[in-house]
């Protein structure tokens, strides 16, 4: 057995299940909320990358400068490029999923059309920004690394880890503690007794594609930041991990979502460890969703209750 | 007017939109045709260039061979509902990716190149003229009113006495040759073969065949096929004129993309459904919520 | 003959016991009521019938066979059919396709000998789709054969419902509630149309809230209570029985 680095392939793993949390959590949240699969989400979390690349910049590349020279610091570009993450959640409700709503039985629908969104943003994409690889410029995060133990994390990913534990703490504060989140666990449990409490259900379904994107786009921030690499296809593998993320935590569930996410990181790090070979790595999520799907197709943490409509 | 590269293309895109088609009939939403059709491709070109095998014993192993892992993995995935098999086939379609990037047999990352053509007309015409026979007669026979009723209501179809599992296995069986089928076909004419090319991106444009032209009738598939292999090819010599420094590739996603969304929001019937008077509903229905079957 | 025996039926759910350690039998010929206020376990105990559920404990026999392990589909072909409360028909499908899917069990035809034009598929698939229209026929749907199903009216769908269940020539047919939500003019229809399916021999389990219906048509009455049979016997008997009426009604006063 090769002689295993543990604190390593600790603070490895913690990287890697940060980031499939972060990005699984809107996700799910999408699901519990509004019983779909909004394959559109990585297209957000890769729009989010970009967009606060090009305030960090103050460029877009195949274009030219931002208007007056706009150019901010990370921090304030991260907040911004949330925003606008979420807010392209919310056009992407009102493109694809609410005309549909309307409409008896559509549940495959719903996620077709979220995949069309999803290539028109892609497209648009490979357009507005060159195709090539794009990365932050070098010193947008301090460089050097965390030590413990043997192992050293980057800050760049050790602020994955930071940003992921934040906003997710956030949003369970949100759902347990206050009324919007009241509001909206009850808007997934049944949205007609919501409607009937005098819960605006429109309202809840919005704020939740809201917060799912702004998640997305931060994820796609935080992590293109740490591997220094943003191109407009990168949501694509992460989308395929994210759905096995969600499916072994429980669909709906938040965290599910976390945990299955970390179980992920830290599985895939280890077995590439164990192994001595990183070939193999990208199968692993999927043996993990096959397994899950044939032994528990609940998930870990999920209660797959039926939903009335 | 239509190249004949186009043609041959249309053909295969046919083809692959049939092998989804005989899965959306019994109301299973399966991604997984494009790992089939790698399965194909990668096999044949394998048995062609590195064992020598005649080419049409490549042709049959390229269609046993994926339909023995469909009736593999699918035996399992297939208790899943809806959108659960749609992921489960998915990450069929990646697993393959990995394996096939991973072994020097296949040529890893890059694939293979200059593959021999071997690839007729008459065999495309007779794959397509075939595939459209089998589609044709389950319309209206014992196993086209099971899968219907499947598709409508699988719960109520197992209390009639429909073995739901095995018509459903079976589908994905016959759409796993088909899409094997057009694999190898495809490899022996356009000559190169990637990972890359077996992929989400490629599922997705299956599936955007079906959606496209509906898939209420086989027709509209074939249909769906047709239409989304020639636009892109009249955009490509339209647009090309134009901006030299635009790459083609992104164009035929934002088409795709646009072309797909208003279909499904304005015409969700697909194309066809302005051909015929049918009223079937076309997208499978999963009004069960669970992973899995209850009982 | 007892075609259908029932023995200490047991369904839990998590805490809740549905039904709880039912026993009843049904003759051949006879139309036995299954009766009880709401949350009774009707429901359930033809969910568990019919192999959409597997029993927590007990036994069902049905024309010699144990039922209580098979599939759904086994349980179909074993010669039990039904119609469903909130009816669920094709609903993309016409009237007709809706019963010939229902004479699944009474074909064979493999799907090769289709592709090959075998003439006696042809015949086969000839005789479904006529004994299909006979079956709409025979319950007052003569001409509706193409008809969306959807589009018919409540008290036709239900018919229609019916005659799919019927086009699997069960030996037993299930009725979850068939009266439901019909006006009187079409609830008439019903009870002549179970009547003059019981003078034709079929045996038929009936859940049913409708007591004119009920009382109207069944030979015997078993009736449940949260989960549990509180009483069994003939009409007459049911309606003068006090645990019946409480149940009903709550505490007399």
């Amino acid at each position: 057995m090769p002689d295993i680095n543990w604190s390593q392939q600790l603070l490895n793993g913690l990287f890697a299940g940060s980031a499939y949390a972060l990005f699984a959590v809107g996700y799910t949240l999408i699901f519990g909320v509004l019983d779909i699969l909004n394959l559109a989400h990585q297209a957000i979390y890769m729009l989010g990358a970009f967009c606060a690349l090009v305030l960090v910049t103050g460029n877009v590349a195949g274009i030219g400068p931002l208007p007056g020279g706009l150019q901010l610091p990370f921090w304030l570009a991260t907040v911004l490029a949330m925003l606008v993450s979420g807010l392209l959640g919310i056009v992407l409700d009102r493109m694809a999923f609410a005309p549909l709503r309307k409409r008896p039985d559509t549940h495959f629908s719903g996620m077709i059309s979220s995949i069309a969104v999803a290539l028109i943003f892609e497209a648009l994409a490979t357009a507005l920004f060159l195709p090539q690889r794009s990365q932050f410029p070098t010193g947008t995060i301090p460089g050097g690394a965390l030590t413990i133990g043997r192992g050293a994390l980057p800050y760049s990913r050790v602020l994955v880890i930071v940003a992921a534990l934040v906003l997710v703490v956030l949003l369970t504060v949100l759902l347990r503690f206050t009324k919007l989140g009241k509001a909206i666990r009850a808007v997934a449990e049944n949205p007609k007794a919501a409607r009937l409490l005098g819960i605006n259900v429109e309202a809840i379904y919005s704020f939740s594609f809201f917060l799912s994107s702004a998640l997305g786009g931060a994820a796609g921030i935080f992590y293109g930041l740490a591997v220094s690499r943003l191109d407009p296809t990168m949501g694509r593998t992460v989308e395929l991990k994210g759905l096995a993320v969600i499916i072994l935590g429980g669909m709906g569930s938040v965290p599910g979502a976390v945990l299955g996410g970390y179980l992920l990181g830290l599985t895939e790090v280890l077995s590439v460890a164990l192994t001595n070979t990183s070939n193999y790595r990208d199968a692993i999520a999927f043996v993990l969703l096959f397994l899950i799907l044939v032994l528990r197709p609940s998930g870990l943490l999920g209660a797959r209750r039926v939903r009335e409509a | 007017m239509i190249g004949e590269s186009t043609r041959q293309l249309m053909a295969i895109n046919a083809l692959l939109a049939l092998s989804i088609y005989l899965t959306l009939a019994c109301g299973q939403l399966s991604l997984a045709n494009a790992a089939f059709m790698g399965i194909g491709a990668y096999l044949g070109t394998v048995l062609t260039l590195n064992a020598g095998w005649p080419f049409w014993a490549t042709i049959l192993a390229a269609i046993i061979v994926p339909m023995a892992v469909a009736a593999l993995v699918g035996w399992p995935s297939l208790r899943l509902r809806g959108v659960f098999l749609a992921i489960a086939t998915l990450g069929l379609g990646e697993v393959l990716r990995v394996v096939i990037v991973n072994l020097k047999l296949t040529g890893g990352a890059e694939g293979i190149s200059s593959i021999s053509v071997k690839t007729q007309d008459w065999q495309l015409a007779l794959a397509l003229a075939v595939a459209l026979y089998l589609t044709w007669r389950l319309r209206g026979s014992r196993m086209g009113y099971a899968f219907e009723a499947i598709r409508e209501d699988e719960t109520v179809a197992r209390t009639m006495g429909i073995n739901t599992t095995r018509y459903k296995l079976i589908a994905f069986v016959l759409g796993a040759a088909l899409a094997g089928l057009a694999g190898v076909l495809k490899a022996h004419l356009f000559r190169t073969i990637a990972p890359g090319d077996y992929g989400f991106v490629q599922a997705v444009d299956i599936l955007t065949f079906a959606v496209v032209g509906g898939s209420a009738s086989f027709l509209g598939p074939v249909l769906g096929a047709f239409l989304l292999t020639i636009l892109p090819e009249l955009l490509r010599s339209n647009l090309l004129r134009g901006v030299a420094n635009l790459q083609a590739g992104w164009q035929t996603l934002l088409l795709n993309g646009i072309i797909l969304l208003l279909v499904i929001l304005f015409l969700p019937n697909g194309l066809i459904s302005l051909f015929t008077r049918q009223w079937r509903r076309p997208i499978p229905l999963a009004s069960e919520q669970a992973p899995s079957e209850a009982t | 003959m007892t075609l259908l025996r029932v023995e200490n039926l047991t369904r839990r759910f998590g805490g809740v016991v549905a039904v709880d350690e039912v026993s009843f039998g049904v003759e051949t010929g006879e139309i036995v009521g299954l009766i009880g206020p709401n949350g009774a376990g009707k429901t359930t105990v033809i969910n568990l019938l019919t192999g959409l559920l597997p029993p927590s404990s007990g036994q069902i026999e049905f024309a010699g066979q144990r039922l209580d392990s098979l599939a759904a589909h086994q349980i179909a072909a074993a010669g039990v059919a039904r119609t469903y409360q909130n009816i669920r028909l094709f609903r993309g499908l016409s009237a007709l396709d809706n019963v010939i899917v229902g004479t699944h069990l009474r074909t064979r035809a493999p799907f090769a000998a289709r592709l090959a034009f075998v003439p006696a598929v042809r015949r086969e698939e000839a005789a479904a789709r006529e004994s299909a229209r006979a079956l709409l026929g025979r319950v007052n749907l003569g001409g509706r054969e193409a008809a969306r199903a959807t589009s018919l009216p409540y008290g036709e769908q239900r018919r229609l419902e019916i005659a799919r269940a019927l086009a699997a020539q069960p030996k037993l047919l299930l009725l979850d509630e068939p009266a439901a939500g019909m006006n009187p003019a079409e609830m008439d229809v019903l009870i002549q149309l179970i009547r003059s399916l019981r003078d034709e021999g079929q045996t038929i389990l009936l859940i049913e809230h409708n007591m004119q219906v009920v009382m109207g048509v069944c030979d015997r009455i078993v009736v449940l209570s949260f989960g549990r049979k509180i009483a069994e016997g003939t009409p007459a008997e049911i309606s003068r029985n006090k645990d019946v009426i409480t149940a009903y009604l709550g505490e007399e006063e």
